[in-house]
């Protein structure tokens, strides 16, 4: 834990976010493909609904790797695909250029993910909660995955896959998300702080402990 | 943007400490969207947006909405109903009970304002609990008096007289002494209203007493002396 103030001090510097360049629209090209993605929510905003269907293009396969390693079944993690795009369709008013939409928009997949994980919990389709940690961020669920065969079970190298897609599951979802967002889409661990609102030294702390979790889970794997 | 930058010492940068497993992690097929996936989600938009101008064109158009209600939700309206109207007859009954507001204290006599107790010790009266003195155009708390229609009218002194003046009132006072049992116990057993219906009585009762007293008294005086001509 760092010192308080410190931690103000990052939160201070989450608080004051980079301003997003946005070309003003006569320097702009004409082919939407070209343009930003800020500049596209910007035209979508103006109700250039083309805009919007070229970030859905941008997005969708990010979005759909990141929310099936978090909530591991296929038919959820399209759910809540859908429901991410359509929440951006209905609220696009309430994006400011202050924020990376990339940020934007996996902030919403995210919350998503983790309120399924919560219902799921709550229904008692996750049976196996299992606590114990230290903090919150130490409790975690293995959420059950589909009964169909998953997209990376057809050959024998795709095993290895499963395993590590069983072992990712296994992992608190704080951590899980974190590690994720880092090792599987490359994001930065500034935009990873700021799509989880949380100061970089949190944010490198769980992927740190993810990975150790994750490292002891798939130990027979490098063996 | 750079991840060179690390706020925290204590946390080790583990990008080559885990750099296999972060090889393999990598190495996971990226799960894509599915290929009908941009009809599915311009389907749904357009059935939210169908949704919403139809209850707008609803709202707007006057047609009367066609709520479907759990019967459930009745059953609860009317709970709520019935409390509210039994709060409204107690509350109400509660007011018809408290004593409308006290006569004006001016009367022929002076009455002192306070009662001895069974101890002997005094204490406030009822009246000086219960209801505010009536504006005093004169001051009256000597014994003052105050012509009214060619009258002489005296009003209830508001401060309490010392107990051992020898007056009248005292043997009002020791005959309030003996009030009936029942009187004490319907007063512990109804609420404030009820009290303030008693504290009327007392003090009709009060003014009887002093009546009859006031009778016996001319009545033996008259047996004493002679008639005055």
């Amino acid at each position: 834990m760092g010192h308080p103030e410190a931690k103000k001090g990052q939160r201070q510097e989450l608080a004051a976010p980079g301003v997003v360049q946005v070309r003003p629209a006569a320097e702009r090209s004409v082919n939407l493909d070209d343009w930003t993605d800020e500049e596209l929510m910007l035209a979508f905003q103006d109700d250039n609904e083309d805009a919007y269907l070229i970030l859905v293009g941008r997005y969708k396969d990010k979005l759909m790797n990141f929310v099936y390693r978090f909530v591991g079944s296929m038919d959820d993690a399209k759910d809540i695909l859908q429901e991410t795009f359509l929440r951006v369709y209905i609220k696009k008013d309430l994006y400011k250029t202050i924020a990376k939409f990339s940020t934007w928009v996996y902030t919403i997949a995210g919350n998503l993910a983790k309120s399924e994980l919560r219902r799921r919990s709550r229904r008692g389709k996750v049976s196996l909660t299992q606590r114990g940690g230290k903090n919150k961020d130490e409790d975690y669920q293995i959420p059950l995955s589909d009964s169909g065969p998953l997209p990376d079970r057809t050959t024998d190298a795709s095993m290895k896959y499963e395993r590590v897609q069983q072992a990712l599951l296994q992992l608190p979802p704080a951590f899980r998300e974190a590690v994720i967002m880092r090792d599987i889409q490359e994001l930065a661990y500034e935009e990873i702080s700021a799509i989880l609102d949380l100061p970089i030294g949190t944010v490198k702390s769980r992927i740190n402990r993810g990975r150790n979790q994750l490292q002891e889970l798939l130990k027979d794997i490098y063996d | 943007m750079t991840d060179d930058h690390h706020p925290d010492p204590q946390i080790p940068d583990s990008e080559d400490e885990f750099a296999r497993l972060r090889k393999l992690l990598h190495s996971l097929p990226e799960v894509p969207a599915p290929d009908n996936f941009e009809q599915e989600l311009l389907r749904k938009i357009q059935d939210v947006k169908k949704t919403r101008a139809a209850w707008w064109k609803r709202l707007l158009s006057g047609e009367r909405m066609v709520l479907h209600i759990p019967p459930i939700a009745y059953g609860a309206a009317a709970t709520v109903a019935v409390v509210f109207i039994g709060y409204y007859i107690i509350t109400s009954r509660n007011v018809l009970e408290t004593p409308p507001a006290p006569p004006p204290p001016s009367t022929e006599e002076v009455i002192p304002s306070s009662t001895a107790t069974p101890s002997g010790a005094t204490e406030p009266s009822r009246e000086e609990k219960v209801y505010p003195p009536a504006p005093v155009e004169n001051d009256v708390s000597s014994g003052g008096e105050e012509k009214a229609g060619g009258k002489k009218v005296l009003r209830i002194a508001p401060q309490p007289t010392p107990a051992a003046k020898p007056t009248e009132p005292k043997q009002l006072i020791e005959d309030t002494k003996e009030e009936p049992a029942y009187l004490f116990q319907s007063r512990g057993a109804y609420g404030l209203g009820m009290e303030d219906s008693l504290n009327q009585i007392d003090s009709l009762m009060l003014l009887d007493s002093l009546q009859n007293t006031r009778v016996r008294q001319q009545s033996k005086s008259k047996k004493k002396l002679p008639p005055d001509k």
